[in-house]
């Protein structure tokens, strides 16, 4: 990220901002897709956080944080675009991913859509923790100060999101009653 | 069993698919409102160092470095270090009643020489060499005035409790006396800027909306009137439980109405709500004697924690946001004041209780610090930050002087 053009933004220009908001664009709505796994409410938590940070930069001291500061952002507007959803969509089936996916040949469908299941199952803020981690490649003390949230948080929703997506998969390994031997 | 290696693998294939870029569309969007999005005011930058230290373990630092004793002398001797003070109630003498009998709270005069601590990892400023700032007016001055704490109404009239006849001295910003009010002698809210033992203060607040907060130093409480100066309420007496006063020396208000006052005879800042209801108290145990707060309630006050003269910023919600020491700019710390546009403003006196200098601290962070040659013990700048009114020490008049853009 340019420096310069986040001193700039701090100092109230907007068009540095602007420029600023085309290239996180994408990274944002990659990293909010993955957490909420809908485009629409991603891109929803994006705009809201692309203003969120144009009305909090004031207050970031350090341009070199940006990056980091800013996906904090994007993760709470994460938070906030979920708990909204929740509301009305909490009766509606869960639909497959309609979206274009990258080749992969070590990952069956199978696997995806056990990992899909067991993914959204999960909380929102354990949800943000895999993204961060497994996504971004964070390690765990990064999340916790991007995040500003104690390193044994991040330990603790990473292990829970962890178990809750072996229990996923493991679950649909087992045989079920017809199937087990008599 | 999948081991962890493999379900590793799995969730970051699984991860791999998602949109490509955002739409045009949402960028768009999102600039469209830029414009109309209020931008929060800048904290400041030189206030890093202590952002990580929470209240609980700056406490245990100060008793460690010197138990609870060492507290209360490192805060005597800390702001005002009881030497010279004027007799206008900014200073460090001892609680006008507590020697009659009333109530005992800990009076900052128990210590004239303070160990001072080591243990907080305060930053100090670096010297600069101050600007030169010639008044363009100043009032008339002598002892008659005895003025208290200046502060700027939203009309840009300066208003200042005079300790002569208990009233305001209302001034325009071309140095014109427009006015004197105050509750008549007579009165149940007559005000009293005059403590038994001499000392004079008085200090107002003002609401965006023109309705004001008067500190009525010498009855120890707080009065509050809409803009139309018609009374709606006051609240407190000298003590030490929650709302009560014993050296209560300057006031603010931020934007939802909050009230602070910083009683440097209870050695913290009081917070209320607009009519009085008691709120929490910050800086607990090391508060100081001026206080300023940016409006969202982040709140400055000159004194650090382990009692030394410096600047000490407290966060809403009344923990530590940081601090710094300025022995090369200001050694004594005293009126501190927001514009409004988030700068911070310091002035002070020097050790031999001469005016220091007046500085500016820039917002947004990172940005630097104006030094004058401009300083005395009380100041109000004007919402634009173009203008500053400085109460002079020695000669109790308020001084006006135009500030270079930053």
């Amino acid at each position: 990220m340019d420096v310069l053009l986040v001193e700039r933004a701090i100092a109230g220009d907007e068009e540095a901002y602007a420029g600023l908001m085309a290239m996180a664009g994408d990274r944002l709505l990659a990293i909010a897709y993955r957490i909420l796994r809908d485009l629409h409410r991603a891109e929803d938590a994006v705009q809201v956080a692309l203003v969120n940070a144009w009305r909090d930069l004031p207050t970031l001291r350090d341009a070199d944080r940006f990056e980091a500061w800013l996906t904090r952002i994007l993760v709470r507007a994460c938070y906030v675009e979920a708990d909204r959803g929740r509301r009305w969509n909490a009766n509606m089936r869960v639909l497959p991913i309609d979206l274009p996916e990258t080749s992969d040949p070590t990952s069956t469908v199978v696997d995806r859509d056990r990992l899909d299941r067991g993914f959204r199952r999960l909380p929102t803020d354990q949800r943000a923790i895999v993204v961060l981690h497994h996504y971004l490649g964070w390690s765990q003390p990064e999340i916790a100060r991007a995040l500003e949230v104690p390193i044994g948080t991040v330990k603790s929703r990473l292990f829970y999101a962890t178990q809750g997506l072996r229990a996923a998969i493991e679950a649909d390994d087992r045989p079920t009653s017809a199937e087990r031997p008599a | 069993m999948t081991t962890d290696s493999d379900l590793d693998r799995q969730i970051q294939d699984y991860l791999q698919s998602g949109p490509a870029e955002l739409s045009d569309r949402v960028l768009w969007a999102a600039r469209a409102q830029l414009k109309t999005t209020q931008r929060r005011r800048a904290r400041l930058a030189w206030l890093t160092p202590w952002r990580n230290i929470s209240m609980s373990q700056s406490t245990r630092l100060l008793l460690t470095a010197g138990g609870a004793l060492a507290l209360v002398v490192a805060i005597g001797a800390g702001l005002l270090g009881g030497t010279g003070n004027r007799d206008t109630g900014h200073s460090a003498s001892a609680s006008p009643l507590a020697s009659s009998g009333s109530p005992a709270i800990p009076s900052p005069s128990t210590a004239s020489s303070a160990p001072q601590s080591s243990a907080f990892p305060i930053p100090t400023y670096p010297a600069q060499s101050a600007a030169p700032l010639t008044s363009a007016w100043e009032t008339a001055g002598g002892p008659a005035t005895r003025l208290g704490i200046p502060e700027m109404a939203p009309d840009g009239r300066i208003w200042a409790a005079s300790c002569t006849d208990n009233a305001f001295r209302i001034l325009t910003p071309g140095g014109q006396l427009a006015e004197t009010w105050g509750p008549p002698v007579g009165d149940a809210h007559h005000f009293n800027f005059t403590l038994p033992n001499g000392e004079c203060n008085g200090a107002i607040a003002f609401a965006p909306d023109s309705g004001f907060w008067v500190l009525d130093f010498g009855n120890f409480r707080v009065v509050r009137f809409d803009k139309d100066r018609k009374y709606l309420g006051s609240w407190g007496r000298f003590g030490s439980g929650q709302g009560e006063f014993s050296h209560a020396n300057d006031i603010g208000v931020d934007t939802v109405g909050s009230v602070f006052v910083a009683d440097e005879g209870r050695h913290e800042i009081q917070v209320f709500t607009s009519d009085g209801v008691y709120v929490r108290s910050v800086a607990a145990g090391h508060g100081g004697s001026f206080l300023s707060t940016n409006g969202e309630g982040w709140v400055d006050t000159s004194l650090l924690p382990d009692g030394r003269p410096g600047l000490t910023e407290y966060k809403p919600d009344g923990s530590y946001q940081g601090g710094i020491d300025m022995p090369d700019l200001i050694p004594r710390p005293l009126g501190i004041t927001h514009d409004g546009l988030g700068n911070l403003y310091v002035v002070g006196l020097t050790l031999a209780d001469e005016p220091g200098a007046m500085v500016r601290f820039k917002s947004p962070p990172g940005g630097t610090q104006d030094v004058w040659n401009a300083g005395g013990i009380a100041i109000a700048v004007s919402s634009e930050g173009d203008a500053a009114y400085v109460l002079q020490a020695s000669t109790e008049t308020i001084a006006k002087y135009v500030i270079p853009a930053p």
